[in-house]
């Protein structure tokens, strides 16, 4: 039955759909200018028909009209594009097939009347890099240091809003210094500063203090730290994925040693082998070493170009051919992920012989695919007198006769190895002695010394190609992915879609910073640097009353600061650093309570218990694991953090360079048969029975509940959150702050507020013991004892956990919030509580 | 509203906001009209999902093969619905099976778990590039959101990520039913009195900040503040606590985790929350499948049939659509070790609420259970089942944060219509 409400929403969306289903400038012009006006256009009207007007489109040519507007379903020009790939009539003629959802949306555009708005004439549309054109405001003498090349960031960022037409901009000054202090140190170590660092800083009467602060925190061990999450977050590394851990150790260890970006880009693109080894093949792995999934993956996340609509059809979007994708993705054509071993599982990338990249595609009708040869699909910067930034870059790197005589050495042993497809000839000689030794002897045969992991020289030509100085896309994308890290805003947004069809907004100041990165020899400290040293870094933000739009238009235009939010691993390691929570902040045995807990009381046999479960482990046995009383995760588990060993992810394993050979891995796999064997033992056979007569009893997962008490020495210390496996496991305080899966590619940070941040905040074990006063922290002595003095305890409390002293009026009420608690210490637990919880310590001032 | 993220609304269904109706936006006028020339309309408002992890069988469940070498050790039993049978380890789930519907004519694509869960979960096929929304999430982003608690709750396990819908339409877990959530209250040594007061001085402090500088998530952050207190006072935390129930009302469901999980999403369904997962693993059975059949018999007979029954009894049950579903089915061939492997091209699945007609069985596999034999099930069919029994438009297309256009469930996915009474 219909009632009223449906009917009249029927009618309403019938009008909006009927003018919103297709846009010709949107949709049917890009088609158009990218596909027909090459040959029916004003240079050649092939076949009699110009399709770059409305009048030529309407007369159609020598085969007539192209619409049929007496049945628009039969009108030629749906015809010809639905032809099959091999008729002699299908338009266009020379070019791919137009893509499905091109084919739609030029069907439906037809259908509603194929209509072709007054005046508008077609251009050919040719494809071009964006954002290049202009260059008047970028000077052509190099910066003398960092803060110049800051200060010509300023000057370019001004010269490029002063032409901005229609744009009232508010500028905001920038930050004070305890302001500057915060901000900084948040963004370069991942925590809010120390009283220490607050002394020191404020000791410095220097003119040149935040520039000095700068330098004294980029060389301070957790600058590594922190920026290894930005870097995870770009590359989406995954510790639970095969090669995750050891690429996250990778990256951190990068960061550390200061490796060039562009270095770490070629290892990360062209590395092939074991990750416990070579950890940067642990990139290829992310991806399952798929090549589709890479090329997508290469393109956007170290050019910043969204490719990946490409992949299966024209990009509806952008002017990326789905061929052009698929010559990207041959340059990954062979590579190939093998997995050895049975009961100790050892995964690595190697080469194939075969390439997987085939054209056309594979849901294509004809029969016969060619294998696509890698070509690299973006263009190069051409020039005639060398850049300046190029220049410097190769005076940096201008190596000495016997650097380069070792390279070439190295490269020519590289070279050598070959690729050997070592999984099917482990799968052929799984547990069949016969076949094994026959595996055997075809390994023997290419023995010789080489290494199973071979390496690719296509992806070290595209890692050379994309880390190229003259690729206009690869430092531009890093520069503003990191200059919307620090300032908040980037250039172009979202940060990974560089495209003519998207508005860089300042093209020389981004520009103007990846020329500097470049000459830099792409070196991440330094850039970072230059973007902290300009005022667009340091301005404020707009005071309350702005509107939505002069808060838009000041933030994009970087006359002033977006209030950010502290990363989710920043927030909690800035609650633990201003509750002193890395140590214990009570002497043993002072917080000693009863806690009362339900525990479960299997009601099975405890010996059949016992006995089912000492079971082989080939079986997955989920079941098992559920029967496990008593394991109750305990309250909190979601705050806890956990160090990684990265050190030790990275030691080459014991093993040495003889286990990087073929017959170690067969040898494994023997292994993996006499373990086989094993399993015939009666002892596993025991707890089978003892299992199935446990699963019989109808008693394997029920039990009772009881009530325990524990007495508890409620003290806790944190770890940091920067050293985690990453990302957090779901409903972790990381996750719930917007740490992404990232499993996904153009996933941010989700920065939204939710209820289960308040709850996490509100609630959580650090926030409440972050507030409590200990008496082994600096401000126990202010708060309690002979010599307590409310107002500098205040005035601590403020520094430390604000970075800055109250205002009168705040001291006023802090002093009332803590006559008000139970006791002096009570009441500034509280005022540390609401300080902890509150806006200001979330969001960046 | 929708009860999770408009984020990454479409333009499309922006325009059709004014016309007040999220079901129906973005739907060409085709479908439209058909939707609602359809022969029923929906009865659902909310989902208990029963996720099997593992695999289960379908022969030793839903589909018993009595008489047939691959029947296993399992009788089939008579139901209260008439000619249909079911595996012996369901004696009371066959009382209730007048309020149920069975499918047996699943044709999966995937013997991979991974692959397969997938599948089963959000339809679409998996893709290294993009991770769809599961259904739970897909069903509270094109839901309203009722009462203070979360709309999407997911017990004992993992559900599947939102994938591009974001954060907000995750699920909210709960590890162990019963057991306390830490962060639904002040935390132990801090009464309500001081709290309230604690609250006091951080409005305050936010409203000083607020004040000063203008920022939008500042804003936000206040409303999810709000929300949060609300829930830590809202009477609606009372369905997280077991404590209180009837002792013989958990006995009835079982004295398991299962159990528990069970009757703790029936309390939060008839709360109000949209979307209950309620996660088992254990289907794996490459060996003794028989067994471990048994155990999964054991546990979860009592606590379903309870759950169908109670919402019957209170009157939910029409509106709450029950599902349990698996990656896939298994082999009807018992290997050496008396397990069944991954078998997908046929497997069961069960249904009842919702607006589910009772007491039928739809499609059927072959003798052994091999096959599909009549009205094979696509995997996609039972999300598009699922969202026309709860008035939501399968066909909808969503914007990922990429610009694809990415529709809500697989292309070419028809809602199974014979389920509907």
């Amino acid at each position: 039955m219909l009632d009223s409400g449906r009917i009249a929403c029927v009618l309403v969306s019938s009008v909006c759909l009927a003018g919103a289903d297709v846009d010709f400038r949107q949709q049917i012009q890009p088609i158009f200018e990218s596909t027909c006006i090459r040959c029916h256009g004003s240079d050649s009207a092939k076949g009699g028909l110009r399709l770059d007007t409305k009048e030529g489109f309407l007369k159609g040519g020598k085969h007539g009209l192209l619409i049929n507007t007496k049945d628009y379903e039969k009108s030629e020009l749906l015809r010809r594009i639905k032809l099959p790939r091999d008729h002699g009539d299908i338009m266009p003629q020379e070019t791919e097939p137009l893509s499905g959802p091109h084919k739609n949306w030029l069907t439906d555009w037809v259908r509603t009347g194929a209509k072709w708005p007054d005046g508008v004439v077609l251009k050919q549309k040719r494809k071009e890099v964006p954002g290049l054109a202009q260059k008047d405001f970028i000077p052509t003498q190099a910066p003398r240091s960092l803060a110049e090349a800051a200060a010509i960031t300023d000057q370019i960022l001004k010269q490029e809003n002063d032409a901005l037409k229609d744009v009232m901009l508010q500028t905001v000054p920038v930050i004070d210094d305890l302001a500057f202090l915060r901000r900084a140190t948040v963004d370069l170590i991942g925590r809010i500063p120390t009283m220490d660092e607050l002394k020191q800083f404020e000791a410095d009467r220097s003119g040149d203090k935040r520039a000095k602060l700068i330098d004294r925190l980029i060389v301070h061990p957790r600058f590594s730290e922190r920026w290894t999450v930005f870097f995870a977050d770009l590359l989406r590394v995954r510790s639970g994925q095969d090669g995750g851990p050891q690429l996250l150790a990778y990256v951190n260890r990068s960061v550390a040693e200061n490796k060039p970006y562009d270095e770490m880009v070629r290892e990360l693109i062209a590395t092939n082998g074991r990750p416990e080894n070579s950890p940067a093949a642990g990139f290829a792995l992310g991806d399952a070493a798929n090549p589709m999934a890479l090329a997508g993956a290469t393109a956007q996340i170290f050019l910043g170009v969204r490719m990946q609509c490409a992949e299966c059809h024209d990009h509806p979007f952008d002017d990326w051919k789905q061929k052009e994708f698929y010559d990207l993705a041959a340059y990954f054509g062979t590579i190939k992920r093998v997995e050895a071993g049975k009961n100790v599982k050892r995964i690595y990338t190697t080469e194939g012989k075969e390439t997987a990249v085939k054209w056309p595609p594979e849901r294509e009708q004809p029969v016969k695919r060619d294998a696509v040869a890698p070509k690299f699909p973006f263009e190069l910067v051409n020039y005639t007198t060398k850049p300046n930034h190029i220049a410097r870059l190769e005076d940096r790197r201008r190596p000495n006769a016997s650097a380069v005589s070792a390279e070439a050495a190295k490269k020519t042993l590289q070279d050598l190895v070959d690729g050997l497809d070592v999984k099917q000839t482990l799968r052929d000689s799984k547990q069949d002695a016969a076949l094994l030794s026959e595996a055997k002897a075809a390994a023997h045969q290419s023995l010789d010394g080489r290494s199973i992991y071979a390496q690719s020289a296509e992806r070290k030509k595209l890692a050379a190609l994309i880390t190229d100085p003259r690729n206009p896309y690869f430092a531009r994308a890093l520069m503003n992915r990191m200059w919307a890290e620090l300032v908040g805003r980037g250039f172009i947004e979202p940060l990974d879609n560089i495209s003519a069809y998207n508005t860089i907004r300042h093209p020389q100041t981004l520009q103007f910073l990846a020329q500097e990165f470049v000459a830099s020899g792409y070196d991440i400290r330094s850039a970072i640097k230059t973007v902290m040293l300009t005022q667009a870094y340091q301005r404020g933000h707009l005071s309350a009353g702005a509107t939505v739009k002069e808060l838009a238009q000041a933030e994009e235009n970087f006359t002033a600061t977006r209030p950010r939010r502290m990363l989710g691993e920043v927030l909690f390691d800035s609650v633990v650093i201003a509750g002193h929570l890395l140590t214990h902040k009570w002497p043993e045995g002072a917080n000693i309570r009863e806690v009362k807990r339900q525990i479960r009381i299997p009601l099975a046999n405890a010996a059949l218990l016992a006995a089912a479960e000492d079971m082989s482990t080939n079986q997955p046995n989920m079941m098992m694991a559920m029967t496990k009383p008593g394991q109750a995760p305990a309250p909190y588990d979601l705050e806890k953090g956990a160090s990684l060993d990265f050190e030790a992810l990275l030691k080459p394993e014991k093993a040495g360079k003889d286990e990087d050979k073929f017959g170690d891995v067969l040898s494994e796999s023997k292994r993996d048969l006499e373990m086989n064997k094993k399993k015939e033992d009666d002892a596993i056979e025991a707890a089978r029975q003892a299992r199935i007569r446990l699963l019989r009893s109808g008693n394997a997962e029920r039990f009772r509940l009881e009530t325990v008490t524990a007495i508890t020495d409620d003290n806790p210390k944190f770890e940091s959150t920067l050293r985690m496996a990453t990302p957090a496991p779901p409903s972790h305080f990381l996750r719930v702050f917007g740490q992404p899966a990232r499993d996904n590619l153009g996933e941010f940070r989700d920065e939204a507020p939710s209820l289960r941040q308040e709850l996490m905040m509100l609630n959580g074990k650090a926030t409440h013991e972050a507030s409590r006063v200990g008496p082994f922290e600096p401000v126990h002595h202010l708060i309690t004892g002979p010599n307590a003095n409310a107002a500098r305890a205040v005035e601590l409390v403020y520094l430390e956990i604000f970075t800055r002293r109250p205002t009168v009026e705040e001291m006023a009420e802090a002093r009332a919030v803590i006559s008000a608690g139970a006791t002096p210490a009570e009441g500034l637990a509280d005022l540390r509580w609401a300080m902890l919880n509150s806006h200001e310590f979330r969001y960046l001032p | 509203m929708s009860s999770c993220t408009d984020y990454y609304a479409t333009r499309r269904r922006f325009l059709t906001q004014f016309a007040g109706s999220a079901a129906l936006l973005g739907m060409p006028i085709n479908r439209l009209v058909a939707a609602i020339g359809s022969a029923h309309a929906p009865k659902a408002k909310s989902v208990i999902l029963f996720w099997n992890g593992g695999g289960m069988s379908h022969i030793d469940t839903w589909d018993p093969k009595p008489g047939r070498e691959v029947g296993g050790e399992f009788a089939a039993i008579k139901t209260s619905a008439d000619g249909i049978q079911i595996s012996e380890i369901f004696p009371q789930v066959a009382r209730q099976m007048h309020h149920c519907t069975i499918i047996r004519s699943i044709a999966g694509t995937n013997g991979d778990h991974g692959r397969a869960t997938y599948e089963l979960q959000t339809s679409h096929q998996q893709n290294p590039a993009l991770v769809h929304p599961g259904m739970g999430s897909f069903v509270v982003n094109e839901s309203q959101k009722n009462g203070d608690l979360p709309a999407y709750i997911s017990i004992g396990g993992m559900a599947p990520r939102a994938g591009y819908l974001g954060q907000r339409c995750e699920a909210y877990y709960i590890g162990l039913p019963g057991e306390r959530d830490p962060y639904l209250a002040f935390p132990d040594g801090i009464h309500r009195e001081q709290g309230d007061r604690r609250l006091q001085v951080l409005a305050k402090m936010n409203l000083r900040a607020s004040n000063k500088i203008a920022a939008r998530d500042l804003k936000e952050t206040d409303v999810a503040l709000k929300d949060a207190v609300a829930l830590m006072k809202s009477p609606a935390l009372a369905s997280f606590d077991l404590d209180k129930e009837n002792p013989k009302t958990l006995e009835r469901y079982g004295l398991t985790e299962f159990g528990r999980g069970t009757l703790l999403a029936k309390k939060l369904i008839e709360t109000g929350v949209r979307f209950v997962q309620v996660n088992r693993g254990g289907f794996d059975n490459h060996m003794d499948v028989f067994p471990a059949m048994r155990n999964h018999g054991s546990v979860m007979d009592p606590a379903v049939a309870s759950l169908i029954e109670d919402l019957h009894q209170s009157g939910h049950l029409e509106k709450t659509l029950v599902i349990m579903l698996s990656e896939f089915g298994r082999t009807p061939t018992i290997n050496k070790d008396a397990g069944r492997d991954h078998h997908a091209r046929v497997f069961s699945c069960l249904l009842a609420g919702g607006g589910v007609k009772g007491g039928q069985v739809i499609g059927s596999s072959d003798k052994d259970g091999m096959a599909p034999a009549t009205r094979p099930v696509q995997v996609a069919d039972l999300h598009a089942s699922v969202c026309h029994a709860l008035g939501i438009d399968h066909t909808r297309e969503l914007t990922t944060p990429l610009g694809r256009p990415m529709k809500l469930v697989r292309e070419g996915a028809k809602p199974v219509q014979e389920l509907f009474a």
